[in-house]
């Protein structure tokens, strides 16, 4: 059961903005899917802020290239021509979200200020290194999407700010991917996920880009990994040694976990498997 | 001919289009809203109540305990041992305390969530073997509901006489029914002043039954009938909102509504019972089975429900379909405070199955038989015995089944990763050696119609469909000479629940024997010749003839105490073939392929038996690889994994048909043996992709990871 809230709806993004700045409790709704269970389960608001009708922050994705609105929905984005052929990890993430009811309502904007760990579009927006335009009354301000994130379901959006278009850099000449691990095909949350783009060829990793989600308490870029075998020789043992140092830079961010018993060696055998040298014996 | 046509289902239609009105559809005028206040607490006794609060909540209009109850505060099934509102004292986690009535949902929901309860917590015991040793008494008699015992020939020289012996303990989890449509159900009163529930149901007259003594009045003032029911796999034969409804309106003379939401649902509702198999299984050189020993120990949780008959109906089928002359099966259930566990389709036969069709395989694999020719050289044919000592002479269709799968199971061609494994079963048809009768009548009409008077609940499954069509073909007529009125006790007899796959069985046969007492009647009066309903009805209301019953109550023989006897009339048999495949990095399952043989006696309607194989599959894919309840932890759907679309494979179903002579056209059940093989089948296949044998359900990525780990099989 829904509890009693004033819902706003503005049409504009001025509005928004103005209503933002007003209200002091106040809780902005891009879609819903999160924040409707969170209602119907209890939590308390005073105002909701129903952003679904302000034009101004919704474009069709690829229509301004690079850019893509925060209420562009999971369907939008994975029904995208565009988004398919410059951001193909994008693509496929947005493509697994919950269901169809879900992808059609839960937006790019909603996933992002969430910041749930499990989120399936962040780690392949870190991987085109995203910058988000945070609007407030006031004015903007340009943020990477990395730095944003803080913390499970916490980020450094502020309290009257709204995300008023996201940023993407394309990847030229690399082949990327989004992988995850759910108990089921679909309206599963991830328990782990992988984002990689890789510029390669038979004899080297030129460049790579590897984000990992459900494993952190935020999803987050695998830097010093791209560092230790990006430019380099394809070697196993390269491999194998950045792979240590991946793992215990997922056990300095978590802490120790029951659950790593088994989402380490699953995330291990997902690398190998994406950097061409799997190891599929029983 | 209408029996064997895959007719339209009546429900089709109205279901698509969204006009059927399921329990929480209906709305009266003046209409109370209930909600149920629950135990927070797995094990307590209640110090204080306070609902000063919620008493003052706008539209509050009454809050029920347990004094408000003029009849008696206990039902059950078997054992009346469930209070509806608890006396102070609380067995499990979401145990029912108070009922508050309110002018809307809204004011109901607030009141109950502003009621302060106070409890002094008490051990509490979360499994059967602490049930088992623990001086904390649950109920008065003890901890143990009850032990069964199926006893045959010599267990010591059957084990003596093996060249192999295999011994593995395997362990199932809590299961939710997870039906679509959550209970719900309305009452009111009728212009004579009964009492009138209307609610989504599995069964009217036990309900009425029940009502009858929560209220101590006489069952004619209480009438039960049906919603559309949107699925029950057994959680809707337990009271569900009926009491509640019934005492509400008792106490207020107004409408009240009670439905509950996912998260009641899944506190309120029976579960499966978790058991844990102990079976050691000998067997010659050759291949043949000769001793089995079999341990069942159950959880019912903190109430008997169908507890007893899980226990019973384990230890009956413990064997699986096979032949085995030397038999020792223990079956025990006990109380804990978990939820209570009650009837879910197929009554503790999944997850025997699981048990035994792993036996088979262990056996075929150490002996370096091939698992279908195990199956072929044990199973039971016409003319052997099970372990009960019941000498199977009709409709054993088992061998059929092996046949039939035989060609795809040679054919099969495995790639990396992948595996292919059979499970088998067999399943006796309604109740466990105890009388299960089912009545039903037909009426002649002033409208020239023929009234069709039915106490089975369809709950999605396809009864009314399936006994219509036995009908029609009995009486040779169309379907628009009939009308059915179903599952209402004023206007139906007591069929029995819908459930241990005994409708389209013994009901289909009620149904028969109606049809055939009216078609005598109408051959008699010149019907088959030309004369008209209307004409017919004059005369059989001057002759005051125009109810004609049918009634049948399959032949069967209480157990004795060494479990041996004739407990079920019809048996029906069935072999599932699976292909997996693994995905190697995460050791994720999925299930490609699934053939599955069923041996049903007749067909009635080949479509909706293949509707309910095919959902028999998804639900085993569930127990196999996905579902598990978590007492406290499992409040949602969002962390209780059933299998959708995508989960489901590839499915071709053949349908045998060796008719059961006392069957209505030669049919038994199909229900339940949907689901009974899928699990077990699942976990040989990827025995036979991985070299892993897995013992515990669900075996989901990360059982299979740390299975793995630890080295495999």
């Amino acid at each position: 059961m829904l509890p009693i809230f004033k819902c706003h709806t503005p049409k504009s993004k001025e509005e928004a903005l103005s209503i933002l700045t007003e209200e002091e409790k106040i809780k902005v709704l891009a879609g819903g899917t999160d924040l409707l269970v969170e209602l119907q389960s209890g939590k308390k608001v005073e105002n909701l802020l129903d952003i679904t009708q302000v034009a101004d922050l919704k474009w069709d994705p690829g229509s301004k290239a690079q850019i893509i609105s925060p209420l562009n929905t999971h369907a939008e984005i994975s029904g995208s021509a565009f988004i398919r052929e410059n951001f193909p990890a994008l693509f496929k993430a947005c493509s697994l979200v919950g269901s169809p009811q879900i992808r059609n309502m839960g937006t790019i904007g909603g996933n992002i200020a969430n910041a749930s760990p499990a989120a399936d579009s962040i780690p392949p927006l870190l991987i085109y290194d995203a910058e988000l335009t945070l609007e407030s009354k006031g004015g903007s301000r340009q943020m990477a999407l990395a730095s944003i994130l803080e913390g499970p379901y916490r980020t450094g959006i502020l309290n009257h700010e709204l995300i008023s278009s996201i940023y993407l850099k394309p990847l030229s000449g690399f082949r990327e991917g989004y992988k995850r691990l759910t108990i089921r095909d679909s309206l599963a949350l991830s328990r782990l996920s992988v984002a990689y783009a890789i510029r390669d060829d038979r004899e080297m990793w030129h460049e790579i880009r590897l984000a990992i989600g459900s494993l952190t308490p935020i999803p987050f870029r695998a830097e010093g990994f791209e560092r230790a075998i990006g430019g380099q020789r394809k070697d196993r043992g390269l491999l194998e040694g950045a792979l240590t140092d991946l793992v215990n830079t997922v056990r300095e961010m978590a802490g120790e976990r029951p659950t790593h018993r088994f989402k380490i060696p699953i995330l291990k055998e997902l690398i190998r498997e994406i950097f061409g040298v799997g190891d599929a014996s029983r | 001919m209408p029996v064997g046509k895959p007719i339209e289902r009546l429900d089709a239609l109205e279901k698509v289009l969204g006009a059927a009105k399921f329990g929480a559809d209906i709305k009266r005028e003046g209409m109370l809203y209930g909600v149920v206040v629950r135990s927070q607490k797995a094990h307590a006794r209640i110090h204080h109540i306070d609902t000063s609060q919620a008493q003052m909540i706008p539209g509050v209009v009454k809050i029920l305990s347990f004094r408000d109850i003029p009849g008696k505060n206990r039902f059950g099934v078997l054992r009346k041992d469930q209070p509806y509102l608890s006396e102070g004292y609380v067995r499990f986690l979401g145990d029912p305390i108070l009922l508050v009535l309110a002018e809307s949902e809204r004011a109901a929901r607030e009141a109950a969530a502003s009621i302060r309860i106070t409890y002094g917590e008490l051990e509490g015991i979360f499994g059967p073997s602490s049930s088992a040793l623990s001086n904390v008494k649950i109920h008065e008699d003890g901890n143990l509901l009850c032990q069964k015992k199926v006893i045959r020939g010599d267990i010591q020289k059957g084990f003596s006489t093996s060249d192999l012996v295999v011994e593995n303990t395997y362990q199932t989890q809590f299961l939710d029914h997870a039906f679509l449509e959550c209970e719900a159900g309305v009452g009111f009163l009728d212009e004579l002043g009964r009492i009138v529930i209307i609610s989504s149901t599995q069964n009217v007259h036990y309900k009425r039954k029940e009502v009858a003594t929560l209220l101590a009045l006489p069952e004619e003032k209480i009438r039960v009938i049906q919603a559309t029911t949107g699925g029950g796999f057994g959680g809707k034969l337990d009271m569900t909102v009926e009491g509640y409804v019934a005492l509400a309106v008792y106490h207020t003379k107004r409408p009240v509504m009670i439905r509950y939401t996912r998260s009641e649902s899944m506190l309120a509702n029976t579960k499966r019972h978790p058991l844990t198999i102990s079976y050691k299984t000998g067997a010659t050189k050759d291949g043949r089975l000769t001793a089995i020993q079999v341990r069942v120990v159950g959880d019912t949780g903190a109430y008997a429900s169908y507890g007893e008959v899980v226990a019973q109906r384990a230890a009956v089928h413990a064997s699986g379909p096979y032949e085995v002359p030397n038999v020792y099966v223990e079956s025990l259930m006990y109380y804990t405070n978990n939820p209570p566990c009650g009837a879910m389709r197929g009554f503790g036969i999944p997850q025997m199955a699981f048990a035994h069709e792993s036996q088979m395989d262990e056996i075929a694999r150490l002996l370096g038989i091939d698992p279908l020719q195990i199956r072929l050289i044990n199973g039971l044919k016409r003319g052997a015995s099970t372990i009960t000592g019941q000498r199977l002479t009709h409709s054993v269709g088992y061998i059929d089944t092996l046949k039939a799968i035989e060609p795809f199971w040679r054919d099969r061609r495995k790639g990396d990763w992948e595996g292919y494994g059979l499970g088998s079963m067999y399943y006796g048809i309604g109740n466990t050696g105890v009388p299960n009768p089912s009545s039903c009548y037909l009426t002649l009409r002033e409208d020239g119609k023929i009234g069709f008077h039915l106490g089975a609940c369809e709950i999605g499954q396809g009864s009314d469909t399936v006994l219509l069509q036995i009908l029609l073909q009995t009486l040779s007529v169309g379907p628009e000479g009939v009308e059915l009125i179903r599952a209402d006790t004023d206007l139906s007899k007591d069929a029995g629940s819908t459930s241990a796959s005994r409708q389209t069985y013994i009901t289909g046969k009620a149904v028969q024997l109606a049809g055939e007492a009216l078609k005598g009647y109408l051959e008699e009066k010149g019907f088959y010749r030309g004369r008209s309903l209307k004409e017919i009805y004059l005369e059989a209301k001057e002759e005051g003839r125009i109810l004609f019953e049918g009634f049948f109550d399959p032949p069967t023989t209480p157990l004795d105490p060494q479990g041996q006897g004739i407990p079920y009339a019809t048996y029906a048999f069935a072999t599932h073939m699976t292909k997996v495949e693994i995905e190697p990095a995460t050791m994720r399952c999925r299930v490609k392929k699934v053939i599955a043989a069923h041996d049903v006696g007749r067909a009635v309607n080949p479509v909706n038996i293949r509707g309910q194989i095919y959902g028999g599959i998804a639900m085993g894919i569930g127990l196999a690889l996905m579902e598990e309840f978590v007492p406290g932890k499992t409040l949602n759907l969002n962390n209780y994994y059933v299998a959708t679309i995508k989960d489901m494979p590839e499915v071709e179903t053949i349908l045998i048909e060796d008719p059961e002579p006392t069957g209505p056209y030669g049919a038994k059940g199909v229900g339940e043996p949907a689901l009974i093989p899928q699990a077990a089948s699942i976990v040989n296949a990827i025995r036979d992709a991985t070299g892993m044998r897995i013992l515990k359900l669900p075996c989901n990525f990360e059982r299979l990871w740390l299975q793995r780990l630890s080295g495999g099989t």
